[in-house]
């Protein structure tokens, strides 16, 4: 069965929504309510550099606020952007409609961040995820499509920004400045419906503890906060150990705000690459050196600043070292060791000037500097400095207009140096207040990470070479679309936008060899992908809401007139809450059409490399979540959360990379106290 | 909304949920395999001289205490790796198809070839306790992951 699943539930819902019209249309109409009372204004930093509603911006975007992040998994970001439309997220990978395929972990086209802050590696330049306590990130702004024109490199694809709770989002703390957050989650894999898929003859669990302690006035703050997560993995040969602390300073002083934060986090965890066949898809090859041990960490130091310069200007400050390190405990003489470090500086000047109430200027510098010293890279420097600017002038027939563009310049030792401009072009006219149009054109670009330059090892069965004549990949980004709110016949919201993206010069593994076995990075394919995508997202009852999304997309290789390897067509995700009192269940469904195309060689090194089927995930969630805002049993502010999440319910089971299994059903209980 | 809207949706939603296929299968499996890992105490500089070593396997007995390691593989009461193993390595893995499961090994150990073919000996044992052979009880269609430590200097007490 492919699309039975996924048809049946939509009509399953499109029969709810139809036998709940009249009734709640009724209902709606009784009260009279205002639709801001079923959608909020959800604010979004990312997409100009400055605070606006989501509504008023030209790019598609999505908000995850902090209300939807209570019941998840501390330290599980991951499984968070799951439910985002049009996303794809395994083991750190992301990919923003179709924007990354299959690229062994290193050069993300999608660049992530910490309050503006990259959390990209300066050596492979891929994401970092899981280095920030989820109880102080206020909310996650996913804005899709080409984001370079402000955001630079890596944002080809789309930008992630993790914003951090502020002092002045600490209102309900007044009275209470000293909060202590305890979280613990434990869970277990269960046994799979195939007995030769399980490895061992005990569930296999997982488990994380977390302690934040916080204090916060209206003027300064302080948060402290730790973690050690273990999972032993539903795959033999695929367990990890997690330590983590973080640290971050709030001052606010006649108006500007200064955050310094400080993380460390370190990994201890097996060297899984691909499973050993269909048949026995839990277990590595037979042939593998179980013995070894990759050791990764990160680290990183990082500072931002709001300054009022005037009533109408301020300047934002962002700057870090971000250091990353990875190891694995083979001798240095032998093959297949592998070893990296790389530290990452970053500094962004940011004015916003606001000349009117019409016209806002957005301006900056960044300066961004990788060393790298890596047995596995060599000894490697890569600096990019870019200038940057955005004009928004909001006409007064409700037509806003985003005009602006940026310039990057790099160098890179023993490289050529590349130099990029990216420009945009938003449009975003507001029919009334619950109806929006936007548009957007805009450019593009990715520089090769280090380690698809210089990259020089030998991975489980593949040598990578290195390639320094690697040159930036690029791309064209354009979109149309609407947002649009009704109250009737039931409180509802509906997003939908159009795009396409041109692609050049993409950056992707290329064999070399007879043996299929040699790699190198190299500029191979030029691409297009063009598809639409629609998210409904509206109130049953008062207690029951409802989200589905859907998205194609049509990922040709323009080269070879083919489909785009590694890539899915069809996408949707569907989800159902209910919440009553204190209590809340989520019934949470994602699928993705089947891959149509991988990469023909890999068949000759993974075993059964072909083996894949579309995704049908469905995730359970029920829990309880109490707040007491005045006192509770010890006299103090407290709230709790217990949340049973189930992950895979069904325990389908499909392929999420080529020769990979992905999880399994999992079963986890969370309890969160806050004090 | 009418209570039994809440129930045609949720029936439905079972009805959807119970008419979904599992995914990814696998062949079913009546082979069972015993894998792992051989690793050699001290790693290189334990390894006995290189013409000692005439040929060196993991093998699995049903029969316990064997006879000899030629006269079980030749009367097929033992299973044996069909190479023999990488020499002067830290470790090495082996794999063992058992086509006749369930079974019951009650001897696995890594024997050296130090003569003629006659010329056996046991230098590794798959054991819970120290020094002392465990047993295997291999299912249908089970995959089996054992480690075995190889100490030249110290052999197991040999059982032929």
């Amino acid at each position: 069965m492919n699309n039975k699943l996924f048809f049946f539930l939509t009509l399953v819902t499109l029969n709810m929504l139809f036998f709940c019209v009249d009734t709640f249309a009724q209902k709606a109409d009784e009260k009279k309510d205002s639709i801001k009372t079923y959608f909020g204004k959800s604010m979004i930093i990312t997409a100009n550099r400055r605070v606006q509603n989501v509504q008023e911006i030209s790019n598609s975007a999505f908000i995850i606020e902090k209300g939807e992040l209570r019941g998840a998994d501390e330290n599980n970001f991951e499984q968070i952007l799951k439910d985002v439309p049009g996303l794809e997220v395994y083991d750190e990978n992301i990919s923003i409609r179709g924007s990354d395929g299959f690229d062994f972990g290193i050069g993300s086209r999608t660049l992530l961040m910490y309050d503006g802050i990259p959390l990209m590696s300066g050596d492979n330049g891929d994401s970092k995820f899981n280095l920030l306590p989820l109880s102080e990130i206020q909310a996650i702004d996913i804005v899709k499509g080409a984001g370079s024109a402000l955001y630079g490199s890596s944002a080809i694809g789309g930008v992630i920004n993790l914003i951090s709770t502020k002092l002045s989002d600490w209102r309900d703390y007044a009275d209470h400045p000293f909060k202590i957050d305890l979280q613990s989650s434990f869970g277990f894999y269960t046994r799979n419906n195939y007995d030769q898929w399980n490895y061992a003859d005990n569930l296999s669990a997982k488990s994380s503890s977390n302690v934040t302690v916080s204090h916060k006035t209206s003027k300064y703050g302080a948060i402290f906060s730790g973690i050690v997560e273990s999972d032993q993995s539903y795959r033999d040969y695929d367990d990890s150990k997690t330590g983590g602390v973080f640290g971050q300073f709030f001052l606010n002083s006649n108006g500007n705000e200064y955050n310094l934060f400080g993380l460390f986090n370190s990994t201890d965890r097996s060297d899984w690459v691909y499973w050993n066949s269909l048949d026995s898809a839990t277990i590595p090859p037979t042939n593998l050196d179980r013995d070894i041990r990759i050791t990764s960490s990160k680290g990183m130091v990082g500072f931002t600043g709001k300054n009022f310069l005037s009533s109408n200007t301020f300047l934002n400050t962002k700057a870090s070292l971000f250091y990353t390190s990875f190891f694995n405990n083979y001798d240095k003489s032998q093959k297949d060791y592998r070893s990296s470090q790389s530290v990452s500086t970053y500094i962004d000047l940011q004015g916003t000037s606001l000349f009117n109430s019409s016209f806002t200027l957005t301006y900056g510098l960044t300066m961004q500097q990788n060393n790298v010293s890596s047995f596995s890279y060599g000894l490697r420097n890569q600096k990019i400095f870019a200038g940057y600017m955005q004009m928004e002038y909001n006409f007064s027939e409700g037509l806003i207009v985003n005009l602006g563009g940026r310039y990057d310049f790099e160098t890179v030792r023993d490289a050529n140096e590349n130099s990029e401009f990216s420009p945009k072009l938003g449009l975003n006219y507001t029919i009334n207040e619950n109806a929006h149009l936007r548009a957007a054109v805009g450019k593009g670009f990715r520089a090769p990470s280090i380690g698809e330059r210089f990259a020089s090892i030998s991975y489980q069965g593949f040598d990578v070479v290195e390639n320094p004549y690697l040159h930036p990949e690029s791309s064209w980004n354009f979109e149309i679309g609407g947002n649009f709110r009704f109250l009737t016949p039931i409180p509802m919201q509906i997003d939908g936008t159009i795009f396409s993206n041109y692609y050049s010069d993409l950056i992707e593994p290329l064999f070399t060899d007879v043996n299929y076995s040699t790699i190198l990075f190299d500029n191979i394919s030029n691409a297009s992908i063009y598809g639409f995508e629609f998210a409904f997202t509206g109130f049953i009852t008062e207690d029951i809401s409802f989200s589905q999304s859907y998205t194609y997309l049509d990922p040709m290789d323009t080269d070879l007139n083919e489909i785009l390897k590694f890539r899915s067509k069809y996408f949707a995700t569907s989800s159902l809450n209910y919440n009553y009192g204190i209590f809340r269940s989520t019934v949470t469904y994602r699928y993705a059409s089947k891959v149509e195309k991988i990469d023909d060689k890999l068949v000759l090194q993974v075993q059964d490399a072909q083996a894949r089927v579309p995704m049908h995930v469905v995730d359970l969630y029920f829990g309880l979540s109490y707040k007491n805002k005045q006192s509770n049993l010890f006299g103090i502010y407290s709230n709790m959360d217990i949340g049973l999440n189930v992950y895979n319910a069904l325990n389908y089971y499909y392929t999420y990379m080529v020769g990979n299994l992905a999880p399994t059903r999992f079963i986890g209980l969370t309890i969160k106290i806050g004090f | 909304m009418k209570r039994k809207y809440y129930f045609a949706y949720i029936f439905l939603l079972f009805a959807a949920i119970l008419g979904c296929d599992k995914g990814l299968e696998p062949q079913p499996v009546t082979t069972s395999y015993v894998n792992g890992m051989i690793h050699y105490v001290d790693n290189y500089d334990n390894w006995l001289a290189a013409d000692s070593i005439k040929d060196l396997r993991v093998v699995a007995f049903k029969n316990f205490p064997p006879t000899s390691v030629f006269e079980e593989v030749l009367s097929g009461r033992a299973y044996f790796t069909n190479q023999s193993l990488p020499t002067f390595v830290d470790s090495s893995a082996f794999s063992l198809e058992i086509a006749d499961a369930p079974a019951t090994m009650n001897y696995i150990a890594v024997v050296q070839q130090f003569g003629g073919i006659m010329d056996w000996r046991v230098v590794g044992l798959y054991s819970v306790i120290k020094d002392s052979a465990a047993v295997l009880e291999v299912r249908q269609g089970k995959i089996y992951n054992l480690r075995i430590d190889v100490d030249f200097k110290n052999l197991p007490k040999q059982p032929f």
